[in-house]
Formats: structure tokens, C-alpha cells, sequence
């Protein structure tokens, strides 16, 4: 219900009421109801006449003592006095009849002339101006104040409007653009020459438009393992000082030796040996010497930390459809090569597998990523938070190598160290980075 | 080749070199003869010329309307000096009503060829009625040919021609600028009345200044052009009949008008300047027309007073600065 019908007014004027007296009746779409009177008195003054509709909220009539005829609200404070009572139409128009209290307006024959020139109603501009004698100078002060005259009719030189029209601009459009009332040649040559340049850019724009936004396929959130590597390497590329350093093994010995152990360890063993366990086998038995790599960085510290580690766990970085795992081959520099392989193969289908127990992909000092499965000829990984150093593993490729002066086909590996040159040593990362080398181009020594 | 010489040395030059040339000519007027005019612009003509051709009259400006109107008629071509413009209205009556009306009203090929000459200008302390105007006056009379030259060269040329024109001339020469130097051509030469000559190039404003007021309006051009405002002057010469071309394709070319004279603004010939160019070149006009002239009052004798009312190259730059700032 928004709005209702004044049905009747059981009540006139002047008549008293009590509480719980009806005292006028009124319709809405739905149901006819009454209205009684709240307290006793006099039913002072009907504001809404029978047969009115208004809205809900309007002020129907006044009831009160016969004392307070007086004091009731007059219809201009009605208006202005009290924002929440809106008023319909018809009940403005009774009412107002009803009360002619407002003075009377009286206006000069000159200012009659002036207001009428202007379409403007001296008992209005006598209102509004406050004066009872409405003179010319109130209707222009009327106007003003009204905004009528406010200038905002934009008015155009003779040459402005003839360049406009040549251009076929308008003097208004101009006016609005430069917030000006008057339009000179100089505003439309501006106008005319911005416009064309607009235009030119959304020429541009168009032609652009197919090719500026790509579409969106799919929406990934990043969840899970995948999370944890963002929320990893965003460490790692905000706060580490991360720097590599390459080496280039000559890995024919240790190729021709994985070739020839193949099929005997396969018989006895039940596994292949990999070159991924060589390398840890290098790893572990060099970094000993390079305790700053086998560590972990604290930073929240004050001072920072650094720990060194007694235990090696080499973290190998495993490429599952759900992300980079990186599970943990603890204790790596007490294994064999032979049980380093084992471990290694098991850990990567366990990893690929989901299988993987909470404590099997924690507790890294160091960790190996060997991308060269993927043909990788240069990778550097990234270190995994809060160790201090990654071994890239690249692939193994069959170069020109030099022996003995002469140029011979050999198989070559490059190994990427990545460290956190925050705490490790620049020299310290290249003689771990030799000497693992060094191991690699000696396998025999791995194999004990 | 051309000299330096004072607008001075031009007119007693014409005046010498038309007498010379033509028999029918000839000069008279108030101190014109003996004192060779009050300022020495008819030196040594009487004596070259004799008293027949050259001489001095009473105080009678009636009578000099009347007979100079006689002569012309009469088939001579006589140059009469009435000292002071001011008093242009005393023989006013027989230019107005006989030297303008003659050609129209006989209608056959009957002319007035006869030239009054007369001062104007302002600022030497000389009151009411020594240095009004007068071009307003007889602007409204066709058939007066009025003149009011600005430079040497041009006085020179100008009086020439207005001495061989065969209608009757109004040559009003500004006694401020009798001093005036400016080149003159060393070999014989007239300026054709009835051409506007546009006396300085400029395309961001047009002024528009007669006799007096020109070199008033180059300063003030001068001054602007060191704000960067570049303005034209254009010095139409003739004030009747007005040669409006140059003026109208002068506003084509800057869209801004302001007029200049010496007489005061309320119905004179920058006012009727500007009314044409409104009317033929409105949509080429960027900005109000701004007249400058005196106010409308006599002129002042008191001379703090007398400098207010001559109007400078600041009234004109100010003009022009309000114009484009509208």
C-alpha cells in the first residue's frame, strides 16, 4: 500500500471527537478501514478533503483542543518546515484555499511587464524575494537567484558561429565542452581539431579492438601443491639473493657405466640405475665440505640466521600433474647409488601417485632438480624455502669434446648450482659446483 | 628618391607645383597672402605668384564659401584656406547646399572643382574653437569629397589630386602635425582620392584611423606587437566617399575592428565604420567592434583636462586588448 482514497470524513470541522471515535474512512485496493481519533477534542481542520487520494505519510486533518486552532501548521511550513509529510496534489490545492494566510503579493506595473517578459509569476518572485511590493529589480533578482539568467545560454562571436556551422558543430556543444558562455573563433578551431583527434584515436581503438583483451579460456585457481610452489617462489624471487653458477660435466664414463650396470642391477636389484642418483651420491658425499649449503635460512630473525645441517636430506623436485612435489631422500649421503636409485624411483611414482606421507616432503637441506628428462640444455632452478642452494640437472647431450688434442664425440651434462648469495659464498657455490664435477667425470669413485 | 620633409614642406610644395601647372588655380584666404599663412604653409607664394593668384581676404568665411563656389562655376579651380575647421560651419551653407548639389542638380557635367583647406587638431591648448573635428559634419553630404591625410607623402600627393579633382574637396590638415617628417617622392606625384591605404600589416586586430589618429594607431600597433600582437592600420585617406574594400578584407583576415579618430565616438566616421563591416563582414567579426575617440564633450581649455580628452596609442592599445578579451 503506498497510497489510499479519502472515502468520507465522519467528522466536520469544529465537531469533537473522543478516543476511539471514528473519525474519517478511506480506501485502499484492498480494503475499506477507518481511522479513529487517538485522543479527545475538536476535529480542528480537515487538510485533505474527501474524494482526495494521497500518498501515506500526507497529513489528513488536525484534531486538538479548541486553544490550539491557532497553532497548527500553516500549508508553506507544511512544505518546508517538515521534510518527511508529502503532500498530494489535490491536498496542496484544498488547503491552500482553505488558508490564505500568506500576505498579498502586490507587484509595480513594470515589474508585472518584466515578469511576464520572462514567463515568471510576481506572487512567486514576491515569495521568494521576501518583499510585499514586488518591484523590477526583485524579478531579475528572482531570475538570477533561479538560475534562469545564470548565463548558461552559450553564445557564439558571428565568425565563431560560421566557422561552427562550416565545421558543423554546434556553438552549445562547444560552450559546454570549454565551460564557457561565449564561443570564439579560437574556441571552435580548438573544438573542431579535438574532435578530429578523437576521432582518430577511436579509428585506432577500433581497428586495435580485436586484438587488445585476450579471451579468457578458464580460470585456474591456484590450490594445493600448486599454492605452495607460488607461495615458494614468491618468496624466493622477493627475498632471496639467488644467483647460479654453471658447470659443464663431461658424463661419457658415467653414461657408458649407467649402460653397462643396466641390465645386472636390473636382474639383481629389481631397479635401473639413474643419473639422478648419481648426483645425489655426488651431492652428498661433497657438501659436507660446504655446510652453508647444506642448510636453512631464517630471516624473521634478528639477527638472521643461518643452520647448518649434521643430516643430509637431498629434496628432489618431481613434475606431477599437480604440481611441483619435491619429496625427501633423508639421510642421502648413507645410501648407495644402487638404494639411491630404488629410493628415487619410488619416491617419483609416489609422488605422481599422491601417496606421498606428509614427512617424506619435509625436512630438505638441499635439494636436486633434474629437468634434463625434458631435454632441457641450460634450466636453473629455483631454491626451495629455507634451504640455501639447488642443483639444476640438465640433459645429456652428445658434443664435440677435446681428449688428448684431438676432437671426439662425448656426452656432456651442464649443472646449474643455484644459491642464496645472501649466505653462501660466491666461490664457496663454484668448488661445491667443481667437485661435484668432478665426481660425476670420475663414477667409478660413486659406485663404493 | 625620396626626402625626408615635414608635412608642411609638402603642402607649400603642392600648392607651389599646382599653381605652376595649372593658371586656373589659385589661393586666398585669412593671412594666406603677406604672412604666407598663420603656419607658414603658403610662405612665398604670393610673392612668386602675385597678388592676383595668391591673397589675403577679411574675416568673412561666408563670403569665402560663396565666392569660392562662384569661381569654380565660373570655370577657375580656386584653393580657399578657412584658418580654423571650427569655423567650416560659417561657410557651410554654400558647401553643403551649393558645392555638393550643383553636379546633381543641373545634371549637366556642371562641377565644383574648388578645395577648401582648413585645420584641425588637438592638444595645443587652443579651446573650444581651434581644433575640432569637423569630418562628422560634412560626412553626411554627398557630393563633399572630405580628406584628411596623415603622412607627408601622402599630403602632398592628396592636396594635388583634390586640386585637380573636379567635385569640391574638404582637405582638413592637422595643425599637431604640420611638423610631422615623413618621406617624399623628389619626383612630381599625386595620390588618387578615394583609396584606403593600409598602412602597416598585421593579422590580429584591424585598426581603422583617420588623419590625426594614424600615427597615434602605429604606435600603439608598435607597442602591441611587442605583447605579440601583430595589428593592421589601415588609413583610409578619403573619409567620403570611403573606400571600404580594404577595410573588409582587412577584418576577413584578423576578425577584430577597432576604429580610431580624434572627434568624439557618438556619430562619427569610426562609427560609421563600423556599422559597414558589421553589416558586410559580420560573420567574420570575432569579437565587439571598440571605437575610440574623444568623449562627448567640447573640447577642454584647461590642459590637465585636454590631455584626458586626446586620445592616445594607450586608449587604442586598450582598445584592441579589450576586444580580443571579451
Amino acid at each position: 500500500m503506498e497510497e489510499g482514497l479519502i472515502h468520507e470524513w465522519v467528522v466536520d470541522e469544529g465537531e469533537s471527537v473522543s478516543v476511539g471515535d471514528t473519525v474519517l474512512i478511506f480506501e485502499t485496493e484492498k480494503t475499506t478501514a477507518e481511522i479513529d481519533a487517538e485522543e479527545d477534542g475538536v476535529l480542528l481542520r480537515k487538510v485533505v478533503e474527501a474524494g482526495a487520494t494521497v500518498t501515506i505519510g500526507t497529513t489528513l486533518g488536525y484534531i486538538g483542543s479548541e486553544s490550539e486552532a491557532n497553532d497548527i501548521p500553516t500549508e508553506s511550513d507544511e512544505d518546508t518546515g517538515n521534510g518527511d509529510e508529502r503532500t498530494s496534489r489535490s491536498a496542496t490545492d484544498d488547503s491552500e484555499e482553505a488558508t490564505p494566510v500568506q500576505p498579498e503579493i502586490r507587484a509595480t506595473p513594470s515589474a508585472r511587464q518584466t515578469a511576464r517578459e520572462y514567463g515568471v509569476d510576481v506572487t512567486a518572485v514576491g515569495r521568494a524575494v521576501d518583499v510585499q511590493q514586488v518591484r523590477p529589480k526583485h524579478v531579475e533578482q528572482f531570475l538570477n537567484e533561479s538560475g534562469a539568467l545564470d548565463g548558461s545560454e552559450v553564445r557564439g562571436s558571428p565568425a565563431a558561429r560560421r566557422i561552427a556551422e562550416d565545421n558543423d558543430v554546434e556553438i552549445s556543444e562547444i560552450g559546454e565542452a570549454f565551460e564557457t558562455d561565449r564561443v570564439r573563433m579560437a574556441d571552435v578551431d580548438e573544438y573542431v581539431e579535438q574532435i578530429a583527434v578523437s576521432e582518430r584515436d577511436e579509428q585506432v581503438a577500433d581497428e586495435l579492438d580485436q586484438s587488445r583483451e585476450p579471451t579468457v579460456r578458464e580460470t585456474i585457481p591456484i590450490t594445493g601443491g600448486k599454492k605452495v610452489m607460488f607461495d615458494r617462489m614468491q618468496t624466493v624471487s622477493s627475498t632471496y639473493g639467488s644467483t647460479t653458477t654453471v658447470a659443464r660435466a663431461d658424463v661419457t664414463e658415467l653414461m657408458d657405466l649407467l649402460g653397462s650396470i643396466k641390465e645386472p642391477w636390473r636382474e639383481h636389484n629389481g631397479v635401473s640405475p639413474s643419473l639422478t642418483a648419481f648426483v645425489i651420491r655426488a651431492v652428498a658425499d661433497e657438501i659436507g665440505a660446504y655446510d652453508v649449503l647444506n642448510a636453512a635460512v631464517d630471516d624473521s630473525k634478528s639477527p638472521p640466521e643461518v643452520r647448518t645441517f649434521e643430516d643430509v636430506n637431498i629434496g628432489i623436485a618431481v613434475d606431477t600433474d599437480h604440481g611441483l612435489l619435491v619429496p625427501t631422500v633423508y639421510d642421502a649421503d648413507e645410501s648407495t647409488v644402487s638404494k639411491l636409485s630404488e629410493r628415487v624411483a619410488s619416491l617419483a611414482t609416489q609422488a605422481r601417485e599422491q601417496s606421498l606421507a606428509y614427512e617424506q616432503q619435509q625436512n630438505g637441506t638441499f635439494t636436486v632438480s633434474n629437468a634434463g628428462t625434458f631435454g632441457a640444455y641450460i634450466n636453473t632452478p629455483q631454491i626451495n624455502p629455507p634451504q640455501t642452494g639447488i642443483l639444476g640437472v640438465c640433459t645429456v647431450n652428445e658434443e664435440p669434446g677435446i681428449v688428448d688434442g684431438e676432437i671426439i664425440p662425448r656426452k656432456f651434462v651442464h649443472l646449474t648450482l643455484t644459491y642464496d648469495h645472501r649466505v653462501v659464498e660466491g666461490g664457496t657455490a663454484v668448488s661445491f659446483l667443481q667437485d661435484v664435477k668432478g665426481r660425476l667425470e670420475e663414477p667409478q669413485s660413486l659406485l663404493s | 628618391m625620396s626626402t625626408e620633409q615635414t608635412v608642411r614642406e609638402s603642402l607649400n610644395q603642392a600648392l607651389h607645383e599646382e599653381l605652376d601647372r595649372d593658371e586656373s588655380v589659385f589661393l586666398y584666404g585669412e593671412d594666406v597672402g603677406d604672412y604666407g599663412g598663420l603656419y607658414k604653409i603658403s610662405e612665398g607664394l604670393k610673392d612668386k605668384f602675385g597678388e592676383q593668384r595668391v591673397f589675403d581676404t577679411p574675416l568673412a568665411e561666408t563670403s569665402l564659401g560663396g565666392t569660392a563656389v562662384g569661381a569654380a562655376l565660373a570655370g577657375a579651380r580656386p584653393v580657399v584656406e578657412i584658418m580654423y575647421a571650427d569655423f567650416l560651419p560659417i561657410a557651410s551653407d554654400h558647401l553643403i547646399n551649393y558645392a555638393a548639389k550643383m553636379y546633381f542638380n543641373y545634371g549637366d557635367e556642371t562641377s565644383v572643382p574648388l578645395v577648401v583647406r582648413a585645420m584641425y587638431g588637438t592638444g595645443d591648448g587652443h579651446g573650444l574653437h581651434h581644433g575640432q573635428s569637423p569630418e562628422a559634419w560634412f560626412m553626411n553630404i554627398p557630393g563633399l569629397k572630405i580628406v584628411m591625410p596623415s603622412t607627408s607623402r601622402d599630403y602632398k600627393g592628396l592636396l594635388k589630386s583634390a586640386i585637380r579633382d573636379d567635385d569640391p574637396v574638404i582637405f582638413l590638415e592637422n595643425k599637431m602635425k604640420y611638423d610631422s617628417r615623413g618621406p617624399v617622392p623628389d619626383d612630381e606625384y599625386t595620390v588618387p582620392l578615394c583609396e584606403s591605404d593600409i598602412k602597416r600589416t598585421g593579422s590580429d586586430a584591424t585598426i581603422v584611423a583617420i588623419g590625426g589618429m594614424v600615427n597615434t594607431a602605429i604606435e600603439a600597433a608598435e607597442n602591441l606587437s611587442e605583447k605579440g600582437l601583430e595589428c593592421e592600420v589601415v588609413d583610409p585617406r578619403t573619409v567620403s566617399p570611403l573606400d571600404m574594400d580594404p577595410i573588409l578584407e582587412s577584418v576577413k583576415k584578423t576578425n577584430v575592428l577597432v576604429v580610431a579618430q580624434e572627434a568624439p565616438t557618438f556619430g562619427g566616421f569610426g562609427s560609421e565604420v563600423a556599422s559597414q563591416v558589421i553589416d558586410d563582414a559580420f560573420f567574420y567579426l570575432d569579437a565587439p567592434v571598440k571605437r575610440v575617440g574623444a568623449p562627448f564633450t567640447p573640447i577642454p581649455f584647461a590642459e590637465n583636462l585636454e590631455e584626458m580628452y586626446v586620445q592616445t596609442a594607450s586608449d587604442i592599445e586598450d582598445a584592441v586588448l579589450d576586444a580580443i578579451n571579451t
